[in-house]
């Protein structure tokens, strides 16, 4: 049973290992494409596979952050500028986990978002809105745009191992509860740990 | 660590690798995009809801490396080494820990690993890998009973996994017929302990009260919400799916049996395919050598393996003529598990040639064979790299995300059909991007009831589109803000008051009463626009042959089409494109004029090549 612990602490080890070493080489090879195209759209593609590659302490992040808000400052199309901000953004929420990188940056981009949208719905001739109706537009985009749905992360995280926990404790209750003879001790370890975790289980994913 | 283990080790590490540099970089296409979303959020998937994945998928999702999409299809991964690392356990305990028996074990991992479908779905978000490791579980447990003799334990861990494999594909839960048959040889004892086994099953089964608890809850994203014991049958036991239901495609088995024969067809297709026609003698002796062990795990074995094979087959792959979908859906998904129980059977067949090698002294063969038959299915590995690697298809990701940047704001874009809608979902619930757009999901091309997942929540979306909330869709079509991926045809409802034009890489809709003139005007402008966004090297570079990835591709092509349009001049060769553009069982027609000249001709270079590299009898299986 050692021995299958073991080897699944490796396996998982081995796993992530790799998964690092795909994704830094990825970083690496895009920020050079990035940085050797003279299309800022391209650039900015280039970019948002370097960010979407994320490693954390990676120095590439941060290049590829600030090469995407160089770009956005130098296009001067505003459906262009919304696509290079707007991409910055949605890569950032991709690579959320129990926290969120870079969270001030998307604080700064958000406005900006609702900005450009909004004047692009007064610029665009087939609706009927005017320059006054642009702090409502403003309004509409900002508040879709702070509007958070997703679970929350403590929960989340909670409901996930209580699951594994209550899983685990069946395990426990058959291999060492129910063998030949019954052993009482840990049939009621395996059984006080199962209603705990179930009972936890139940109510975080309510809560999250 | 001694020689066998580091071998092992190695094997596995070899295996791992090769399959996380071809996971997609961002998402897989079909399901993919739709199950990440729901981990992400955690939410309910298409039913049966697949709860038991969907948490696991949390799980992976809090990762802190890669994005999220690559972090879920990270789950396939594990749950593939971990059925690998159990079929070498087997075959290594069955061979009593021989030589010839280590050899055998790791022949028939690389065979299985590097086999096209198990290979497939080991690299995208999919739950096939996890239900395959449940059946090899179950079927592990029916092993030990046999060879060691009744173990209430076993029977109680049985009944929890039977009943775990009830919150993941429910394909998983078919092994409770086998593992019946064997408690039968140990029927007082087992019947001693049924009703702790129902226990230990019901505890399993729980899982399933996921649904519900986030059903009730306002969610980010539920396809279908379990609110009540009604909401919960209809999900779980998949009644939408009409024949296709749980209980309706079970009683199929049982109907028509010359279907048997069609259903053997496609199977040994699939088996010549995944491993050639060469595997089935192994098989065979597999079959002998398990008759020489015992009889009685002969008869598990062969009653695991005929439920994932023909059974199944006849359940949902009792086709005269499986066409491309029948044999991308079904084909190379439904039967992971019965490959993994094929390999099994196989890798025992190489080791009973091997104790012949034993039995009549042929000292050289036994000691080099082994090793050599090993690197035979390394080369494999090859193959596998040509057709199913995707550490470069970036196109379900960036397709869906170009067709949203294409769309001025806060526009209804329209999907239909599985594979455009999940990758929207991924792109606007887990990405965030464009949330202004409101992205509405056909359930029925001939009908106008859609899912509003991608527009929610309405009271945030109403101040955008009150044409739209308020049922004037014709005042949004003139305002030029409805897009879609599906042309129309007079099948649809909306084809008598609307026209669809092809734009970019989906289709606008305006209203028949409007000025053409000044739409070709305003169709020029936006092309003219939106065209630095055109993106057409990931079409050109994805190295895969998966189906709904060249599906995308070809469907992109219009886009180019319509640049050419664009840039037409008046002198120039007339080309004529007749297309029919097919959603489903309904299709439409796609028609337009272009002169080419040195202008445009670039965009007419790049549709050619497109479909030249997307060409979809590329897909191996169909081959």
């Amino acid at each position: 049973m050692k021995k299958i612990s073991l080897f699944f602490l490796i396996a998982i080890l081995v796993i992530t290992l790799l998964f690092c070493l795909k994704l830094f080489i990825n970083q690496k090879n895009f920020i050079s494409e990035a940085k050797n195209t003279n299309n800022p759209i391209k650039a900015i593609r280039y970019y948002e596979r370097v960010i979407l590659s994320y490693i954390p302490f990676s120095p590439y992040n941060k290049g590829a952050i600030k090469g995407i808000l160089g770009k956005c400052k130098s296009l001067e199309d505003t459906e262009q500028k919304l696509y290079c901000y707007e991409t910055l953004r949605s890569d950032l929420y991709q690579i959320k986990s129990f926290y969120q990188p870079y969270k001030e940056e998307i604080e700064k981009l958000e406005p900006l978002i609702a900005e450009l949208k909004s004047k692009q719905m007064i610029q665009w001739k087939y609706n009927n809105f005017s320059e006054k109706d642009y702090q409502s537009l403003y309004n509409y985009h900002i508040k879709i745009l702070r509007y958070d749905a997703s679970p929350s992360v403590m929960w989340s995280i909670i409901s996930v191992f209580s699951l594994l926990g209550w899983i685990g404790s069946v395990f426990l209750i058959i291999f060492k509860g129910l063998g030949r003879l019954l052993n009482k001790r840990y049939l009621l370890i395996g059984f006080i740990t199962f209603i705990i975790f179930f009972v936890l289980w139940v109510l975080s994913l309510y809560l999250a | 660590m001694n020689f066998k283990n580091f071998l092992l080790g190695g094997v596995l590490f070899l295996i791992a690798s090769v399959y996380i540099f071809s996971l997609p970089p961002v998402l897989s296409t079909g399901d993919g995009g739709e199950l990440i979303t729901v981990s992400y959020a955690l939410g309910t998937p298409h039913p049966s809801g697949y709860p038991l994945y969907v948490q696991l998928g949390k799980l992976f999702s809090f990762l802190p490396v890669g994005n999220v999409g690559v972090r879920v299809e990270l789950i396939s991964v594990v749950f593939s080494i971990i059925t690998l690392f159990i079929l070498y356990f087997m075959v290594f305990k069955l061979s009593e820990k021989s030589y010839e028996g280590y050899f055998a074990a790791i022949t028939s991992i690389f065979v299985l690993a590097f086999s096209y479908s198990f290979f497939g779905q080991s690299i995208v978000a999919k739950f096939y890998t996890l239900n395959s490791f449940f059946v090899i579980l179950l079927l592990f447990c029916g092993i030990i009973i046999v060879l060691k003799g009744y173990d209430r334990r076993i029977q109680f861990l049985a009944s929890f996994i039977l009943g775990l494999t009830l919150s993941s594909h429910h394909t998983g839960f078919m092994m409770i017929v086998p593992l019946f048959i064997v408690s039968l040889f140990y029927y007082k004892e087992f019947f001693k302990n049924l009703p702790l086994s129902f226990v230990f099953f019901v505890s399993g089964f729980s899982v399933n009260l996921y649904l519900y608890i986030r059903g009730i809850k306002e969610n980010l994203f539920n396809m279908l919400s379990v609110t009540d014991w009604n909401s919960f049958l209809i999900v779980f036991l998949r009644k939408n799916y009409g024949t296709a239901s749980s209980v309706d495609a079970t009683t199929s088995g049982f109907t028509n049996f010359y279907g048997y024969f069609y259903a053997f067809k496609n199977y040994l297709y699939l088996i010549e395919k995944n491993f050639t026609l060469f595997s089935i003698p192994f098989f065979i002796l597999g079959i002998v050598w398990l008759f020489k062990k015992s009889k009685r795990l002969l008869i598990f074995v062969l009653i695991s393996f005929f439920i994932y094979s023909i059974f199944l087959a006849k359940l949902t792959f009792s086709l005269k003529n499986p066409d491309i979908h029948d044999l991308y859906i079904i084909g190379h998904q439904y039967f992971i598990p019965s490959f993994v129980i094929y390999c099994f059977v196989l890798s025992l067949g190489i080791y009973l040639i091997y104790n012949i090698f034993e039995k009549f002294n042929f000292y050289f063969l036994k000691k080099t064979v082994p090793i050599i038959l090993i690197f035979f299915p390394l080369l494999m590995i090859f193959d596998r790299l040509t057709d199913q690697y995707q550490g470069k298809n970036y196109v379900p990701y960036s397709h869906t995300k170009e067709i949203f940047s294409s769309l001025p704001a806060s526009s209804i874009y329209m999907t239909f059909g599985d594979n455009h809608a999940f990758q929207g979902w991924y792109l606007k619930l887990v990405g965030r991007y464009r949330e202004d757009i409101c992205h509405i999901v056909l359930d029925d091309y001939k009908t106008m009831t859609w899912a509003l997942q991608g527009c929610k929540p309405y009271r945030l979306y109403r101040g955008l589109f009150p044409e739209f909330f308020y049922g004037d869709l014709i005042d949004l079509t003139r305002k030029k803000r409805f897009y879609s991926i599906l042309a129309l045809s007079e099948k649809h409802p909306l084809y008598s008051v609307v026209d669809s034009y092809p734009y970019f890489y989906s289709f606008i809709y305006v209203g028949k009463a409007f000025e053409k003139r000044d739409f070709e005007e305003f169709m020029k402008e936006r092309m003219k626009k939106i065209k630095p966004l055109l993106n057409y090297e990931d079409c050109l570079s994805h190295g895969t042959d998966d189906v709904f990835t060249l599906q995308l591709c070809n469907f992109s092509v219009i886009g180019y089409i319509n640049m050419a349009k664009t840039y037409e001049t008046s002198a120039g060769k007339e080309i004529a494109f007749d297309h029919e553009i097919s959603y489903g069982d309904f299709t439409a027609p796609f028609k337009m004029k272009v002169k080419v000249s040195e202008e445009n001709e670039k965009y007419l270079n790049i549709y050619n090549a497109i479909k030249k590299y997307n060409k979809m009898d590329k897909f191996y299986l169909k081959g």
